[in-house]
């Protein structure tokens, strides 16, 4: 019991160092305005999976909160969704449906350099601790997919919401 | 890729935001503090959650979920050992860390298992806490199907991640 604590105190601090690096790097890509453009793109290409959303603010609130996911900024990707939720929910259907596929978005996890579980992998004496890259990304990729598609589907059908 | 793959990212953006003007130094000092303090706040769950999995260990809570879910993870192609893992990275991030850190001690880092257990957590979400987060913030109470949804193409990336890992 008594040794869980420091297991995880050397945990955190195992993460720490990466955390530090990766969120220090990350500030020079927000500043550059780069975070902003990927975010901008990213509304551009997926604006057909949202349905007919319009409103230029949802669309910023969204792909900020998009890039900041795939780039792994959970401090920047919070605020941002929950920019975005309040911002959907007062456009009525169109919002909720693009709310829907939002969340299941997020929740399929898809991030291009995950840092956290290659620290872990590294600091447990991995051979390679990126070896874990690609069947992630097919794995993230596959669940992101799938979410599309289905939340697409349910989402065209119209459903009614209580 | 590895190493190599990490320093190659972080000298690309050093220089972007060198070309672009960015004080560099300021903002990775100014960003750093930010993930330090994120790291911290991490503690307190990371120990309840590391607690947590002790006694669901000695308790014998996690064979008999293990057992229940044998035929699932059988059908997926999934070691047995990744069970908790598998139950639970949709609830909590620090919870599959833990879990994450016992498959490492058990079955070693770059067993079958060890690999299989870091992609299932690098490549989810916590899907229970973000829809509590960001619904939190609005006045909806049920959004249909997005949980069920969510849900579905975890287990469809669990299943993906048992075939392409040997």
């Amino acid at each position: 019991m008594l040794q869980s604590g420091q297991g995880a105190v050397e945990l955190v601090l195992t993460l720490a160092g990466s955390m530090v690096l990766w969120s220090g790097v990350m500030e020079i890509l927000t500043r550059t305005g780069d975070v902003e453009r990927l975010g901008r793109l990213l509304a551009r290409v997926l604006a057909p999976l949202f349905g007919g959303l319009k409103d230029r603010d949802c669309w910023a609130a969204m792909g900020m909160n998009m890039a900041a996911n795939v780039l792994g900024l959970g401090n920047a990707a919070t605020p941002a969704g929950i920019r975005a939720a309040q911002l959907l929910e007062k456009q009525g259907e169109a919002g909720l449906r693009a709310l829907a596929m939002l969340l299941v978005l997020n929740n399929a996890g898809l991030q291009l350099l995950p840092t956290t579980v290659m620290t872990l992998r590294s600091a447990a004496g991995a051979a390679n601790p990126a070896d874990v890259w690609l069947p992630g990304m097919a794995v993230s990729g596959a669940a992101t997919l799938c979410g599309l598609a289905l939340m697409g589907m349910i989402n065209r059908g119209g459903m009614k919401r209580g | 890729m590895g190493e190599g793959m990490v320093l190659v990212v972080v000298a690309l953006i050093v220089l972007r935001g060198m070309m672009k003007g960015v004080d560099v130094y300021g903002a990775f000092v100014q960003g750093g503090k930010q993930g330090m303090d994120a790291a911290l706040r991490l503690l307190p769950a990371l120990c309840a959650m590391t607690m947590l999995l002790a006694v669901m260990g000695a308790s014998g809570l996690n064979r008999v979920l293990t057992s229940l879910l044998a035929p699932l993870m059988r059908l997926m192609n999934l070691p047995e050992e990744v069970t908790p893992i598998l139950l639970l990275r949709p609830l909590s991030g620090s919870g599959s860390m833990a879990a994450l850190q016992q498959v490492f001690a058990q079955c070693g880092v770059d067993s079958r298992a060890g690999r299989i257990a870091s992609v299932l957590v690098s490549a989810s979400e916590t899907i229970f806490y973000t829809m509590t987060v960001y619904l939190g913030a609005t006045n909806i109470r049920k959004l249909p199907w997005v949980l069920a949804v969510s849900l579905a193409s975890y287990v469809v990336g669990a299943a993906v991640c048992g075939a392409v890992i040997h």
